[in-house]
């Protein structure tokens, strides 16, 4: 078995149904507030300036810790204690399930132990794979852009996953949103957004909900791939790496040609969560 | 303030609105926006903005030879390339064929401004903090 989210992992397992998961996902992204919107609860911050860090929050490398204290000018004990809140209130997954009515507590021990033991056994392995190998300068990189760019704005975990070496592929269910090293390397980063990447990207960048299948959500989702592609080639080359982005395309845009010179290339579809940023890599 | 009349040259439509609205009430007045490389230096040569703002990566024709046909109509044209990829090659590619400056996404909206009112003192920055 690959490592895996846990949600997914209790969907493999058979504990709960798909609609379920989807369900309990819906109802975190409801409960789980990030910290300007906890401040404004607080009193500490006003509507107005709590939209203005969440803006800046998208476009800049600060936390949201940070933000509060340089724009909206809260101590850093406040921020703490709002830190303290979060914690406090946050529901994970399992959590949700469980308030959904989807699973009981007691399965939800004993699922959550199981999966643990093996999740820690798994990523741990593939970690001291994954290290030592060049190319992971690379997909760090990557994945700190990635993180930069969407993650952060919903607060998705991230994880190392093993490609099923036999089709190239990611396992289904696990494809929302990969970074692959393309070449003999079984590995890719995945990002569980709980949404579709069209949709996180053209809120983040545009404000405004838009149509996943609409041409606005497929734009900011190219777009996207090229922040992350082109600010990954900006990053690494100072450490020798060289690398070339291509344009984002989608089957309706014709892309680059598929010749493997050094690049950093996106496909997407519009409306859909799968999203690929495939790495072409010449190491230094 | 003076106004200052900007056109837009990105293949991206998110990009397009996201600068539309950060120039929204600024001395600087988008009166084009598009999203075509070749059709960017068909209306250039109409509406002689006072800066062009230009994606450097787009599909079909490229940022740098929509810079290079810009030029060739007008060398005083200030040309501003926007892009993600900020690396030096394509920094130094970009001045050296005559874009003013080089801008890198993303950025935040009153970086952006202080950027545009800078262009004059500072003619080869090439990167901005966000």
């Amino acid at each position: 078995m690959s490592s895996m989210f846990f949600g997914h992992y209790l969907l493999e397992q058979g504990a709960i149904q798909r609609e379920g998961l989807l369900n309990a996902i819906e109802r975190q992204r409801n409960t789980n507030r990030p910290l300007p919107d906890i401040a404004v609860g607080e009193g500490l911050l006003d509507q107005a300036k709590a939209d203005q860090i969440h803006a800046m929050f998208r476009v800049s490398n600060s936390s949201y810790e940070d933000l509060c204290i340089s724009e909206g000018s809260l101590s850093r004990a406040d921020v703490e204690r709002l830190s303290r809140i979060q914690s406090t209130e946050w529901l994970r997954i399992g959590a949700a399930l469980v308030k959904g009515g989807y699973l009981s507590d007691t399965a939800l021990t004993t699922h959550l132990e199981d999966f643990n033991a093996i999740d820690s056994a798994q990523q741990s392995t593939l970690e001291s794979e994954f290290n030592h190998l060049e190319e992971s300068i690379i997909v760090r990189a990557c994945t700190d852009l990635t993180l930069r760019h969407v993650a952060r704005m919903t607060g998705a975990p991230v994880k190392l996953q093993r490609i099923d070496p036999s089709n190239g592929t990611l396992r289904q269910g696990f494809r929302r949103f990969a970074q692959n090293i393309v070449g003999d390397r079984d590995f890719c980063i995945t990002v569980d957004l709980g949404d579709p990447l069209f949709s996180i990207a053209a809120k983040g960048m545009l404000g405004v909900e838009v149509d996943p299948a609409s041409e606005a959500a497929r734009d900011a989702g190219c777009e996207l791939i090229n922040l992350i592609g082109g600010n990954a080639c900006t990053q690494l080359e100072p450490q020798g790496y060289t690398l070339r982005p291509e344009p984002p395309f989608s089957p309706d845009n014709s892309g680059p040609d598929q010749e493997e010179r050094p690049s950093i290339r996106g496909a997407a579809l519009a409306g859909d969560d799968h999203f690929e940023l495939n790495i072409f890599i010449d190491p230094p | 303030m003076t106004s200052q009349t900007v056109m837009t040259i990105d293949d991206s439509a998110a990009i397009l609105t996201i600068i539309a609205a950060y120039l929204e009430d600024s001395e600087f007045k988008v009166i084009a926006s598009e999203r075509d490389g070749r059709r960017a230096v068909e209306v250039f040569r109409e509406i002689r903005p006072d800066i062009v703002l230009l994606d450097l990566i787009m599909p079909g024709q490229s940022g740098m030879e929509t810079l290079s046909q810009i030029l060739a109509l007008d060398p005083d044209t200030c040309v501003v390339m926007v892009s993600s990829l900020g690396t030096e090659d394509a920094v130094h590619q970009c001045l050296s064929t005559g874009a003013r400056s080089f801008l890198q996404k993303p950025f935040s909206r009153d970086a952006f401004i202080d950027f545009l009112r800078n262009l004059e003192n500072q003619p080869q920055n090439p990167r901005i903090e966000s």
